[in-house]
């Protein structure tokens, strides 16, 4: 029985399924600094793009990265003629180059966002994909998807671990914060970066320590 | 059951065992503010709230973050207030060359400098 949880718990986390990610061109060109472009939405809720915006400078900083300011370089980009994240998406990279100079672009697509309303629960759900491109050469260092969600029953956590920590940060959120989507967006861009042999390899400023 | 939730909740926010780098508190809701509410609060209650975390990052003798002092610039000249804007961009670059060319085309301001 034992062994059985032990197991589906690895399962929901995805622990033992994934093989470690190739890292090959994300050491070869060892990127220092990460522009953050304001993520796509395929989600219904018109918020998410900068709700998400606004929580993802820290976990991406604190895994070692120099992160560009994010509210400085949307408005910047709106006041260059790229009034939507799907026209910054489009801006070519020797462009970003030559004016901001990041070392990698992180393209992030936020595929799911929102809270749905059950008859005896809610659950917010976020679902985030990125791919972290080299400014220079446009090779592809990194790709990855991640998510995260809270039922606001507290306790019934069927997500593993991953369910745990949303509980626990909810507990916290949930008195401070009008929007309890941003907070899970959080933890889903947390995991997405910081999941190990599947996300970022750790950046210049983090302590050192063996990767 | 608690202290699981406890020790999940320290691993998450990767703020145990001092292992974060930087000091965090009032940059990211500023600019979540700037983003959902534009104009609910004024540069000078955003400076005010930067210049704090500014203060505690020092006196937790940690670095200060990417942005905190970019941002601090960028309201500065939203003030109008150019010198204050130099200097925090310039203070930007230093703790984090990587911004070096970005901080510049910053301080060198309202001058448009013409790509080759």
């Amino acid at each position: 029985m034992k062994y059985l949880s032990l197991a589906i718990f690895f399962l929901l986390t995805g622990c033992a399924t994934q093989a470690p990610y190739d890292y090959t061109a994300f050491r070869k060109h060892e990127p220092k600094s990460i522009l953050i472009l304001p993520p796509l939405n395929q989600s219904t809720d018109i918020k998410a793009t900068y709700s998400c915006l606004s929580a993802m400078t820290q976990p991406v900083a604190e895994h070692g990265y120099y992160v560009f300011p994010v509210e400085i370089i949307d408005r910047m980009l709106k006041e260059n003629g790229l009034p939507t994240p799907d026209e910054m998406h489009q801006a070519s990279l020797k462009k970003i180059g030559e004016i901001i100079n990041p070392d990698a672009v992180l393209y992030l697509n936020i595929e799911n966002y929102g809270t749905k309303f059950l008859l005896v629960d809610s659950n917010t759900h976020v679902t985030i994909s990125g791919r972290l491109v080299h400014t220079q050469t446009g090779t592809i260092l990194w790709e990855g998807k991640a998510e995260a969600s809270h039922s606001a029953n507290a306790g019934q956590s069927n997500q593993g671990l991953v369910g745990m920590m949303v509980g626990a940060m909810v507990a916290q959120a949930v008195n401070s914060s009008v929007d309890a989507a941003r907070d899970i967006c959080r933890i889903a861009i947390s995991n997405l970066i910081t999941n190990p042999n599947q996300g970022f390899l750790k950046g210049p400023y983090s302590p050192k320590e063996a990767n | 059951m608690k202290a699981v939730y406890s020790i999940v909740f320290c691993l998450f926010l990767g703020a145990c065992a001092g292992k974060q780098i930087y000091y965090w508190r009032n940059y990211e809701p500023i600019v979540y503010s700037s983003f959902s509410n534009p104009g609910k609060q004024s540069p000078e209650e955003q400076i005010e709230l930067l210049l704090k975390d500014l203060d505690q990052t020092q006196q937790n003798k940690l670095k200060v973050h990417p942005g905190l002092y970019a941002q601090l610039g960028y309201l500065h000249a939203q003030r109008g207030d150019v010198q204050n804007a130099q200097k925090y961009f310039d203070l930007e670059r230093n703790a984090f060359p990587e911004s070096e060319k970005l901080m510049q085309r910053f301080i060198n301001g309202g001058k448009v400098k013409k790509q080759k």
